[in-house]
């Protein structure tokens, strides 16, 4: 019999998602309102170049410029101020106009259209995302094999 | 296939398709439907609903072929409505069920794809990105090999109960591939199901030969070897297991028996360690008293291998995760008293005795195997011979009367009374109540 145990081999990160939920914050440059605490704030889809996030209403409206800061594994866990100069450390800063809002019950679904960002920098934001949906398909093949 | 191929043929596939959209956010459903669109979808054949009660009324007038959903919708699983998809379509090459969710952990992607569920998508999404693989993903239905086709009617002979039919057919798919592993898995399912095990047996190793790694035949295989009390056999063939696929947390219990069975008691620590890095969900719940068990009998072996120290932890674990299941706190209970923690027997004890659904004299038992070997013999004596008159005689309780009328030196026809009346409740132990006086 090998000498290996079943929990040598088995992978604990198998049990954890696969992409910690992306966390992010913004700033409304319009009304001048920020949310700060990126628990508040879920991203439902991301797009080519923009996004749908979910948020409380009356955070912004249509025709809203928005600041967003897509924080990464490096960023900071809390944000207590945007630092002079607008950088967040490892955050990817995207500047945005609302161009539809759809307000369920509390809360407000947005989507925006990114005006100025760094198109390598979020292709590759978005790749990683994509490469973690890529192995979910591989994983779904290989049980369904055969 | 060429991707251009693959999208003609997948435009072809959704053409002339319905499509259900459940989700509970409309932005959500907003991009879902432009998805669905680009994939060839018409506009006027995608309809939408926020739950799956509403969900259910569209199933039934608008028998969409194609359903897009949510993982889970007020606690309600996704799971539940792919059953009632299932029911009125049980042949499934023609259809698509896509679930979507956050929870998108290896060992839950390997869960749901056991399922009938056609491919899972991680939310938050990047639809834009995602299109070609999830059209690569779903290919074998666009164009569908005979092989494919003749398995799609043997497992929708399976769902309406016809096994013979169903065994008929995936036989003659097994000749229509090189790969039919998938052909052997299904005639072993059947066979488990009707109690033929061997057969079972047999088929899914079949299976094994042609893919080593299938992973429904590995799991049944693994599963009967353990039945079979092949516990090394078993074992290896559940390492292979791990080491080929994210362990669904449907599978942990059994490979926690696994291991136990072959003294593997490291492991169990370790998938302690595992279970509480999971994510609280109902999953997560619903493993605690395999866990608890698995720690408890992990605790009996530390402490019965002078591991004290280990032993005592393994058992305070399970206390925890055995919290308001009195079988298992019975248990641990048991494990203190035989290993001399009395006062740790007792701790527990008193915890059990709070417990809201407790029948009359149910504790009875473990109460006098906690004083036992450590009251007064006189005094367990009263105590078992109470038990016994108010009815909670069990084989252990008359056993302790007997122990103890000889140990407070009882005269012999109170003794042999004694095991008289252990006799008349429990007749096929004679020989057990007669050796313990001589």
């Amino acid at each position: 019999m090998s000498d290996k145990n079943l929990t040598d081999v088995i992978d604990s990160k198998n049990f954890k998602r696969r992409m910690p939920s992306p966390r992010a914050i913004l700033i409304n440059d319009t009304s001048q309102q920020e949310i700060l605490d990126w628990r508040i704030i879920k991203i439902i889809e991301f797009k080519k170049a923009g996004c749908i996030f979910k948020i409380p209403q009356k955070k912004c409206a249509i025709g809203h410029n928005l600041t967003i800061y897509f924080l990464t594994e490096n960023s900071p866990q809390k944000i207590q101020k945007i630092p002079k100069g607008g950088d967040i450390e490892g955050a990817i800063r995207v500047s945005t106009k609302v161009i539809s809002q759809d307000n369920i019950e509390e809360a407000s679904f947005v989507e925006c259209e990114f005006s100025q960002y760094s198109q390598p920098e979020w292709e590759a934001y978005l790749n990683k995302i994509n490469q973690s949906q890529n192995k979910i398909f591989d994983d779904f093949k290989k049980v369904k094999a055969g | 296939m060429t991707n251009q191929n693959a999208e003609e043929m997948a435009g072809k596939f959704f053409e002339n398709k319905r499509v259900l959209i459940i989700d509970p956010s409309s932005t959500t459903r907003v991009s879902i439907r432009k998805f669905a669109e680009s994939l060839g979808v018409k506009k006027q054949d995608i309809s939408q609903a926020d739950n799956f009660s509403v969900a259910k009324d569209l199933l039934q007038s608008e028998k969409p072929e194609v359903v897009f959903t949510d993982y889970r919708i007020q606690k309600v699983s996704s799971i539940n409505f792919l059953e009632e998809h299932i029911k009125i379509f049980p042949n499934r090459i023609d259809t698509c069920f896509v679930v979507l969710s956050g929870q998108n952990s290896p060992s839950v992607t390997c869960q749901l794809a056991e399922s009938e569920i056609d491919t899972f998508i991680s939310k938050p999404f990047t639809l834009d990105l995602l299109k070609n693989k999830f059209i690569s993903n779903l290919s074998h239905k666009f164009n569908p090999s005979e092989y494919h086709q003749l398995m799609d009617n043997a497992r929708a002979s399976y769902r309406a109960g016809e096994m013979e039919k169903a065994i008929e057919t995936a036989t003659f798919a097994t000749e229509k591939s090189e790969l039919p592993s998938g052909a052997y898995s299904l005639i072993g399912q059947i066979k488990l199901g009707q109690g033929k095990k061997d057969e079972a047996h047999e088929s899914f190793e079949k299976g094994l030969e042609f893919q080593p790694d299938n992973y429904q035949c590995l799991k049944n295989t693994l599963i009967l070897e353990f039945e079979r009390k092949n516990y090394k056999l078993a074992y290896e063939m559940a390492l292979m297991f791990v080491l080929n696929y994210s362990t669904p947390p449907s599978m942990l219990p059994f490979l926690m028996k696994a291991a136990l069975a072959n003294e593997k008691f490291v492991d169990i620590i370790n998938f302690h360690k595992i279970f509480m890095d999971l994510d609280p969900d109902e999953d997560q719940v619903a493993l605690r008293p395999a866990i608890a068990a698995g720690l408890t009998l992990t605790g009996q072996f530390y402490l019965k291998n002078d591991q004290e120290d280990q032993g005592l932890d393994a058992l305070k674990k399970a206390t925890i995760l055995g919290d308001q299941r009195k079988n298992i706190l019975k248990k641990i209970t048991m494990v203190y008293v035989e290993s001399g923690h009395t006062d740790e027997a007792n701790k527990l004890f008193n915890l059990l005795e709070e417990l809201p659904d407790l029948k009359p004299g149910e504790l009875k038992d473990l109460e006098l195997e906690i004083k036992c070997d450590h009251y007064p013999a006189g005094e367990v004596l009263q105590l078992a011979s109470n038990a016994l008159k108010n009815g909670a005689g069990t084989p252990r309780i008359h056993e302790i009367v007997i122990r103890k009328s000889i140990e407070v030196d009882r005269n012999a026809d109170a003794i042999n009374n004694a095991i008289e009346n252990a006799i008349i409740s429990f007749p096929e132990q004679k020989d057990f109540f007669r050796s313990l006086y001589k």
